[in-house]
């Protein structure tokens, strides 16, 4: 979190799943941070449920000012959401 | 007793005070430093004389390149003197004689490349040879890319993408070359070095480093590789020991050899700020050209920078 790398793509915020060796098998998250469903902000704490369905926990409110130092934050960020796996 | 840095076969006296500027000048910072066949020094540095060139002892011989450089940051010597120099500020490298003649131009001055569009350039940063004299350009701040052209300047092909994998590239900063033709870049923010064969294809890289930033390789087979690493500047790990910056010198395979500088950043004759890029001359003295004005204030943000500043430094073998 460097002004001088805060715009280049691909380097997350986002989530990525690997083996137990470290070989990844899935990312998602858009190629920059953002408050769209597909984005993320401060993927922070995660944790699954019994039926393979991702929780993530964001500290959304901390990093925005990281993101967008020019822009306030918004009265309403989204710090917690689920993604249902698809079986 | 002068201070002795290093270890086993690396181990060095700090020479203070090595260069001997004109009364009056200064360099602001010295971005890149290079060693001719001579021993004679180049500093390519961010002050009104960008190119300032000495001699082993620090004597002053001579100044060029003045209103051409508006922001220094690669120097390369080549096998025939040749200079090769990259401006950040200007988008372009050029070639030059060690009086300072333009041979070669690569890149419009003053015309940058859409950002992450991967043409040339957007903020390149330093030059490498590949055997045979083909040039290859790591670009840089504004790209994620590594270019390959002739000798005379003609794009071959391209490298790398904005990213975490091996291949992508986060700041790519620094570039060099060995004989037997592998290209080691310094993918800065990845913490990372990763090498490449001679048509960037990826074959290894090294970790355990703290933002790689300067990339030294005499030319030969299993050279060793000087490393200057950037210290922490986030305000999360500014305070944090042992992050850099210092110098790491490894070998053809990344293994640690030898490091220098303390624990933290600082003024110290021990201590480094910003070491940006290194040379070895024909005794095995190491330069560090350090970019401690621009880092000054996010080391210390609370301190105003220190008059003068030390931005090139000398370390002599210790034989």
């Amino acid at each position: 979190m460097q002004p001088v790398n805060r715009n280049s793509p691909n380097l997350g915020p986002r989530v990525s799943i690997v083996d137990h060796q470290g070989k990844l098998l899935s990312r998602f998250g858009d190629l920059h941070a953002g408050t769209a469903p597909t984005a993320f902000l401060g993927p922070h704490g995660l944790s699954v449920d019994s039926r393979g369905d991702l929780y993530v926990g964001e500290v959304s409110w901390t990093q925005w000012p990281q993101f967008y130092p020019d822009t306030p934050r918004p009265a309403y960020i989204r710090s917690l959401q689920k993604y249902e796996r698809v079986h | 007793m002068a201070d002795i840095v290093g270890s086993g076969d690396f181990r060095y006296r700090i020479v203070d005070n090595w260069a001997k500027l004109p009364d009056g000048w200064s360099f602001k910072e010295v971005a890149a430093v290079g060693v001719d066949s001579k021993d004679r020094v180049y500093a390519f540095n961010r002050g009104e004389h960008p190119m300032m060139v000495f001699d082993r002892d620090g004597n002053f011989l001579s100044s060029w390149g003045e209103g051409l450089w508006p922001r220094a940051h690669g120097l390369h010597m080549g096998p025939d003197d040749s200079l090769y120099m990259t401006d950040d500020g200007a988008h372009c490298v050029r070639k030059c004689t060690p009086d300072g003649k333009v041979l070669l131009e690569i890149g419009i001055p003053g015309k940058p490349a859409p950002y992450m569009s991967g043409e040339p350039f957007h903020r390149c940063t330093h030059t490498a040879l590949s055997p045979k004299g083909e040039i290859y350009i790591s670009d840089g701040y504004g790209n994620a890319r590594v270019h390959k052209y002739s000798p005379d300047g003609k794009l071959l092909l391209s490298w790398g993408e904005p990213g975490t994998d091996p291949g992508q590239f986060n700041i790519v900063h620094n570039i060099c070359t060995d004989a037997d033709g592998w290209v080691y870049v310094a993918d800065r923010e990845n913490h990372r070095v990763q090498v490449f064969d001679g048509n960037g294809k990826y074959e290894t890289q090294w970790n355990n480093l703290h933002r790689p930033c300067g990339l030294y390789m005499p030319y030969s087979h299993h050279p060793v590789c000087y490393i200057g690493e950037l210290g922490p500047s986030m305000a999360v790990n500014r305070n944090s020991p042992n992050l850099g910056p210092r110098v790491s010198i490894v070998d053809h395979e990344g293994k640690l050899l030898a490091r220098i500088g303390d624990p933290r950043p600082g003024p110290g004759p021990t201590q480094f700020l910003g070491p940006h890029s290194m040379a070895v001359d024909s005794r095995g003295g190491v330069y560090v050209g350090e970019v401690a004005w621009t880092l000054w204030p996010g080391l210390f943000p609370n301190e105003p920078r220190p008059e003068p500043m030390r931005t090139l430094r000398k370390f002599e073998k210790v034989r």
